[in-house]
Formats: structure tokens, sequence, C-alpha cells
């Protein structure tokens, strides 16, 4: 642990602390084909090419066509998608809950197994900081942008295979999430005192015997409490996409999905991450072209083109 | 209830008991009914708990003194009840209205209302003085885990009832709400045995009360000569002897099958030579043993819940991480420490064995083993020694392992990531001793450590870490096991110990150890982040 982990460690307390008290689980640089190559790379060489892919789709076609008289009807495409998503959710959860133990560790800076308003007002003092890029005492709206410390970190670092997590909570790591989360009179600004004020009424809330101090305790199930919330929204948010994203890929609108038209998305997604052409998904292949999204992936349900690609990755 | 009865007849003639006789109690079984939406002829959502205690004793129990336990044996259950019941049904209702004079006036005057029920309509009530003992035994243990062992969450159990039949979806956000609001109620304790509370909380002993059964029943033996028996309720076992004989008790085979005097075996008896992880040998003592892995969350009469686990006092949600064996010199005590294990990180559960256990009253709770899904077994220090006949207890090695770490005093000091574990000479590990910080991120850089053990398993580390302490010195009692409590029958082992800390740097140090001859106090100056270890080996 000697300077290049000094920086990383650094940098994990302050990506803890800019969330209020709390945020989700920093994520080490996932490739992008992550998902597909994950979910379809039945023989584990982290290798996917587009044969491998065609017979595993297949495999899920059939497992997924309960009834099996070979078309998917809209209940068995809903159905098989709410089984992976519950499993993964019930994972993320698992990996955001630990990760609020550790950040509990990290936030109490003097080891006493309890965590000050002064220790959450000391890591609150340095995520302005980080995010009042123009230093004027105030984070609004328009503000340029911090540098991801992610980004940072991770830039040296190979990408590695890591479903991208379905569960994300708001984020206050950009400006408009962090106006969103501590504005309090809807002026589009945050300012120290709105920041500081949002922060200790978290932590009051989360002091559930009010002496003054968070036990590991506390500090955890007042996390659980929203992220229970954000499962429960991201869940209605999923189904309610997974209608919709038979609905495009039914194009004849019969009702019926046949492998051919399941396929469609399923070559959409494999050429959009076979960047270098080459007929297989690998690690070596770059990042493609970030399409356009909108902040909030939960709750719009996308009709437009990319809608079809969402089936393989999850999002 | 027939089905439970059932099993406990299967049990008795499958007993190893040679010589004496056993005796049933209380062969009966109650639902409990939600305190929702009361009216007279529809109950929403129950669920049963059976009380049967079977004692086992060569002494002579007398018709009048059977008569006498089973009288105590109903009226133990009865009186906690948390709600209204009758006898003639098997329904136990609920009070809306929380004054016992309006709810009698409601029902036939069949209907009685227990002293735990009468509690819970009035916020403030004098109890029998066994059943104060009990709550406030209860709430010691509420303070010291911080709600992690309660006998407040009534209404929390009654929300799982409502779900298991039916009624609603299960909420995690509303489990954990409703544990909430019985752990933030203030409660007083008074000397006159009055216990009162300002805010709802419903009183429920559904966890514990056979528990509080075996207790009143080996009270009442004691108190008519009979001191030596052996005593049993649902997942409770209680051993007593007026001379402190030993008792085996075989964890297999849903805990039947029992024989006495462990010392005097004949010579064939392999369990009495060769103590194993499925055979422990206690004296006088409480055993509860757990297996949430096994069992549903919430059971009424007729439905369980598909829910796995142990039910969290803190948070109303299923755990079941660990099978949990504890034993305790009273059986409130095993049941609680056995409820912790199962609902707790190894790391935090061993520390109430291990660590300040006085906080219990003094040598009150004994030993805890938690056993994972991989089969993997996390013991406290005395586990064995509670466990294993006297003369193995006598002649087993064990050994005491101490690390001390050295303080910077710098201002961002933080306590370092230490891993302490044993392998044999080709790096095949054997057992986890120790292993301080959770964070993967830093865990992988305990280097050594991580290639060769970390890496491979993310349930060790889910089951197994705890928090960093400063530079607080690692004590460690290794008992000659592996980690699936086996004897070790390598003779040559490598303990290794790597220490890592932020802002620091990264030590390591392996240490082989001789297991045969005699064995020589080792004592190692370290550098770095070690200050130094030392190895000592004990016998008992």
């Amino acid at each position: 642990m000697r300077k290049h982990a000094n920086v990383a460690v650094k940098a994990a307390v302050l990506l803890a602390s800019t969330s209020a008290l709390f945020t989700t689980t920093a994520i080490a640089a996932p490739h992008s084909a992550s998902g597909i190559i994950l979910t379809y790379d039945l023989n584990n060489d982290e290798s996917l090419p587009l044969e491998e892919f065609v017979n595993a789709r297949r495999a899920r076609f059939a497992a997924t066509d309960k009834n099996s008289d070979g078309v998917l009807d809209e209940s068995e495409y809903v159905y098989e998608w709410e089984d992976k998503m519950e499993a993964r959710l019930a994972s993320d959860r698992k990996a955001s809950v630990k990760q609020t133990h550790i950040r509990f560790q990290a936030v109490d800076k003097n080891d006493d197994d309890r965590i000050t308003l002064d220790e959450v007002q000391a890591v609150g003092e340095r995520s302005f900081a980080h995010m009042d890029t123009n230093k004027d005492g105030i984070v609004a709206k328009g503000d340029p942008e911090p540098a991801s410390r992610r980004a940072a970190q991770n830039e040296n670092s190979a990408p590695t295979l890591e479903q991208t997590p379905m569960l994300r909570m708001p984020s206050s790591h950009n400006i408009t999430g962090f106006v969103t989360l501590f504005d309090q009179n809807g002026d589009e600004k945050a300012t120290k005192a709105e920041f500081n004020a949002v922060r200790e009424a978290q932590f009051k809330r989360t002091d559930e015997n009010g002496d003054g101090s968070l036990t590991e305790q506390e500090y955890v199930l007042e996390f659980e409490d929203r992220l229970d919330t954000q499962i429960k929204k991201t869940y209605e948010g999923q189904i309610k996409q997974t209608y919709v994203r038979f609905g495009v890929l039914d194009t004849n609108k019969d009702k019926k999905m046949t492998f051919a038209e399941y396929m469609v998305s399923g070559f959409a997604a494999f050429n959009r991450y076979d960047t270098n052409g080459d007929g297989y998904l690998t690690l070596a292949d770059p990042a493609p072209k970030p399409r356009e999204r909108s902040t909030n992936t939960n709750n719009v349900a996308r009709v437009d083109g990319n809608a079809i690609n969402r089936e393989q990755d999850g999002e | 209830m027939k089905v439970r009865l059932l099993f406990i007849l299967a049990a008795l003639s499958a007993s190893a008991f040679s010589h004496g006789a056993t005796y049933t109690f209380g062969s009966f079984s109650h639902d409990y009914s939600a305190p929702t939406h009361l009216t007279q002829n529809h109950s929403v959502g129950n669920y049963s708990t059976s009380n049967i205690v079977t004692v086992h004793t060569e002494a002579r129990v007398s018709k009048a003194l059977q008569s006498e336990l089973e009288a105590l044996v109903n009226q133990t259950v009865n009186a906690l009840r948390p709600y209204a019941f009758s006898e003639n049904d098997s329904r136990v209702f609920a009070s809306e209205t929380r004054s016992p004079e309006q709810f009698s006036s409601q029902f036939k005057s069949e209907y009685k209302v227990s002293p735990l029920a009468t509690l819970n309509s009035t916020y403030s009530h004098s109890l029998p003085s066994w059943l104060f003992s009990a709550i406030k035994r209860c709430e010691h243990w509420f303070t010291k885990t911080e709600g992690n062992i309660s006998c407040r969450n009534g209404a929390l159990f009654t929300y799982w009832a409502d779900y298991v039949a039916g009624e609603h979806e299960l909420s995690r956000k509303e489990v954990r709400r409703l544990a909430r609001m019985a752990r933030v109620a203030e409660v007083t304790l008074k000397d006159n045995h009055v216990v009162s509370f300002a805010s709802p909380i419903v009183w429920d002993f559904a966890d514990y009360t056979p528990a509080v059964l075996a207790s009143r029943v080996a009270k009442a033996l004691r108190e008519n000569g009979i001191t030596t028996f052996h005593l049993n309720t649902h997942n409770v076992d209680l051993y007593a002897s007026a001379t402190n004989e030993s008792w085996q008790h075989i964890i297999e085979n849903n805990n039947v099958g029992r024989t006495k005097n462990v010392d005097t075996l004949s010579e064939g008896s392999i369990e009495a030579e060769r103590p194993s992880a499925k055979a422990l040998t206690i004296k006088n003592g409480v055993v509860v043993h757990l297996r949430p892995q096994h069992q549903s969350a919430f059971m009424s009469a007729t439905l369980q819940s598909k829910e796995k686990g142990i039910i969290s006092q803190s948070d109303g949600w299923p755990s079941a991480q660990f099978e949990s064996i504890a034993i305790a010199a009273n059986a409130f005590d095993a049941m609680a420490l056995a409820h912790l294990g199962a609902t707790k990180s190894a790391q935090q559960s061993l520390a109430y064995v291990d660590g300040d256990s006085s906080k219990f009253g003094r040598g009150s709770i004994h030993a805890l083993r938690l056993i994972d899904d991989a089969g993997r077994v996390f013991s406290s220090s005395q586990f064995s020694l509670f466990t294993s006949p006297s003369k193995a207890t006598a002649d087993m090695a064990y050994f005491n392992i101490s690390v001390t770490l050295p303080m910077f005093n710098i201002a961002d000091y933080r306590g370092p990531y230490v891993s302490v574990w044993l392998s044999d000479d080709k790096n095949r590990l054997i057992k986890s001793l120790a292993l301080r910080g959770t964070n993967d991120r830093w865990l992988n850089k305990l280097r050594t450590w991580w290639r060769r053990v970390g890496r491979k398993d993310e349930a060790l580390i889910d089951g197994f870490a705890g928090a960093t302490q400063k530079n607080k010195p690692l004590q460690i009692t290794w008992d000659g096991t592996n980690d699936f409590g086996e004897k070790v029958q390598t003779k040559n082992v490598i303990l290794h110990v790597e220490v890592v800390r932020e802002h620091g740097g990264r030590s390591y140090e392996k240490i082989p150890l001789l297991l045969v001859g005699e064995f020589s106090p080792i004592v190692v100056a370290g550098t770095g982040e070690i200050e130094a270890i030392t190895v000592n080996q004990m016998f008992r």
C-alpha cells in the first residue's frame, strides 16, 4: 500500500462521501460488453464468438418458451426477465449493503465504532469542495462537471468483465444530481448552508436513539431503507420497460415473438459491441460510441432504436 | 400438532438412553391470530408454536410431579401468549382496543387474557416474578446487542403471519420499520415487577418460549430433588447432573439419541475416544442448536414462508448465514446467543463470547460454533473446552497465538488489515484464524493471503472478516482443527501473518510449527507493520 495505493484510498473515501452520507458502490472499470459476454459466454473463456452467442440465445429462447410452442408470448418474455432481474437486484443489494459497512469504517476516522456529526461534516467539507468546481461557494446547475475520480483511478487498469449494476442510487457525483439532492429552495443552486442542513437532517434521522452518534447498525439500516425504495422503483421501471421492449421486438405485432424477431435485438447488440468487427466479443473490443441517454434510466421507457439493445445488458 | 407428536414419539423410540424413563409434557400447540381487522369469527393469519418438553431421567418422577410439570408447562405457555386466547379454540385473539375490560366484553367469557397479553394491552403491568425475570433478561440482551435480541417484536411477527396467510406482500422496508418501532420504544422495569412502556410494543416470546419453558421445568425438577436429567424442548437441550457428569450430545438426526456418562462408556465407543464434530460432550449446561438454512423463516400450523432462515430481531428479515450451536449456563442465554450467531456476522457474534463476555454475567455464556454453507466451522476460543470429554480435554493441546502491532504516531493512522492463517507445507489452507478488514479493495493488498486464499473465497470474507481494530493485539486460540472442525493430521503446519496498513506498508511473516514432540514457545520479532508474534502450546 505505497504511493499509488494512498491516492486510491483517499479517492475511495471521497467517493464514499459525496452523496449526502451515503452512496452506492464504486465499481472497477467494467468492460462495456461485460453484460453480454457474462450472460452468453457459456464456456467462460471471456471470448464470445457469434456462433456461441447464437447457440446460447437459442437455449435461452427455448428456456423462456415455457409452453414450448416455438414462440414467446408477452407473459413468458416478461416472466423470464423478472427472474433474472430479481437475481441481479438481490446480488446488487448485497454488494451495496456490504459497501455501506465499508463506508461506515471509512467515515469513522477515529475507529471508535461511532460516526459523529463532526466526522460527517469533515467528509462533507471535502465533497463540497470537489463539486464546487468554480470555487464560488455554490454548486449550481451549469457549473462545470467535476473530474470523475473513478475514471482517473481506473485509467491504467485493464478492463474486466463485470455486470453493470442494475440497482443505481440517485447520484450526487454530477452537478445535476448534487443540486437535486441539496437544493432546498428550488433556485437550482446548492449553497454550503443548504448542503450542511440536508446532511445534518439526514444524520438526525439516522440516529434512531438520538444520542448524537451513529452506530454501524443505525447507519446501515437507514441506507437499506433508501436502497429498498430504489429497488422497488427499479423493479417497477424494469417491468414496464420489458413490456415496451416486447412490443418493439414483436415487429409484426401478433403478440408472439419468433426466434428471428428475438434475434433482431441479439444481432444488433452483438454488432454494436463487436467494435473491431472480428465476429468475437472480447475484452479487446474498444468501447462503442456512447449513445444518448437520459439521466433517469429507471422510469423512462424507451422506444427509440436503441431500445432493442437494452435487453442484453439489462439497462 | 399431530405431526409434532409423532415426531416426538419416534424420537423417543430411537433414544439411546439405556436406563431411566422419559416423560413428555405439554403436547399442544397454539395459533395466534393477527390483531388487525379483528372480528370474532374471522381470524386473519396465524402462526403456531408447539411446546413440548421431554425429560429423560433415571430418577423416578412421581405421578403427582408429572401432573405438576404438565400444569407448569401449560401455565407457562399460556402466560406467554401475547394476545388473549381460548383453550377451546386454537385461535388466539388479539384486541384492537387496548383495554382488557373492553376486550373481554367483546368475547365469550372463555377467552383468557394472559399476563403478557395484559401487559401488551395496558402498557404497564405487574408480572409474575418468573415472567418479569424473563423480560429483564431479554431486555439485558436487547441493550447489549443494540436490539438484535428482542422480545418486543410481536407486531413484526403479526406482519409475517399476515404475509404467510396471503394477506399482503412482504416488504423489506416495512419489516424494518416494525422492528425499528419496537427498538426505539422506551421501556422501564421497576423493582416491584412492573414493566411499563410509553409507545406501542407487543411483547412476544415466540423465539424464546422453549428456553423459558426449559428453565422453569428444570427448576421444578431440582426443587423436587431430581438433579440429574436431560431435558429437551424445541431446539433446546438442557443437561443437568448433580455430580457434574458428562453428557453426550449428538448433533445429527434431529437431535435424537443421547448417551449419558461419556467418561464411563465402554472401550468400543468411538465417540467417547475421539470426539467428533458430530457429537459434543457437555457437562451442566444448555445447548441450543439452530439450523436456519433448513427452516422456514415463519411457520403457522398449516402454512410456511418460502423464505428460509431466522428472522433477525433488528431488521425483521430472515438470515440464514450460519448454522448456530450455542452453549450457555442457562437456556435463555443459550437461545439468545444461538440467535445472534445465526443472524449476525461470525466476527460480531463470536466477539460476544470471546470478547467482553463479562457483560452477560461471569461465565453465563460459554461457547458458540457457527457452520456456514460450505461446512466451514467458526468456533469461539473455548468451544472445545466445553464440548470434549474431560479425558480428551485434559490431553488436548492447543495453541495460543499472539500478534502485536506497532502504533504509528501519525495523524491519519488507520487500523491495519490483518490476516492470520495456517497452511500445510504446500501452502494449502488449513484454517483461517483471523481476518481484520472487510473491503475487497484493501483485502487484496494482503497480497500473499489474497493470492492463496482470499480471491478464491468470497464466502469466507463475507462470513468471517471483521472490522479493523487499530493496533489492538490479536489473541488467537487454535484448537488443532481445520476449517471444517476436523483434527489436523499433518505434523508440519505453517503459521502465516500478513498485515497491511493504509498510508503504511505491508509485512508478512511465516512461521513453521512442528506439531510432534515437545513444542518450544516461539517468539518472532516482526518488522514494519508487525511488532511481534508469539506461539505457545497450552494444555488444559
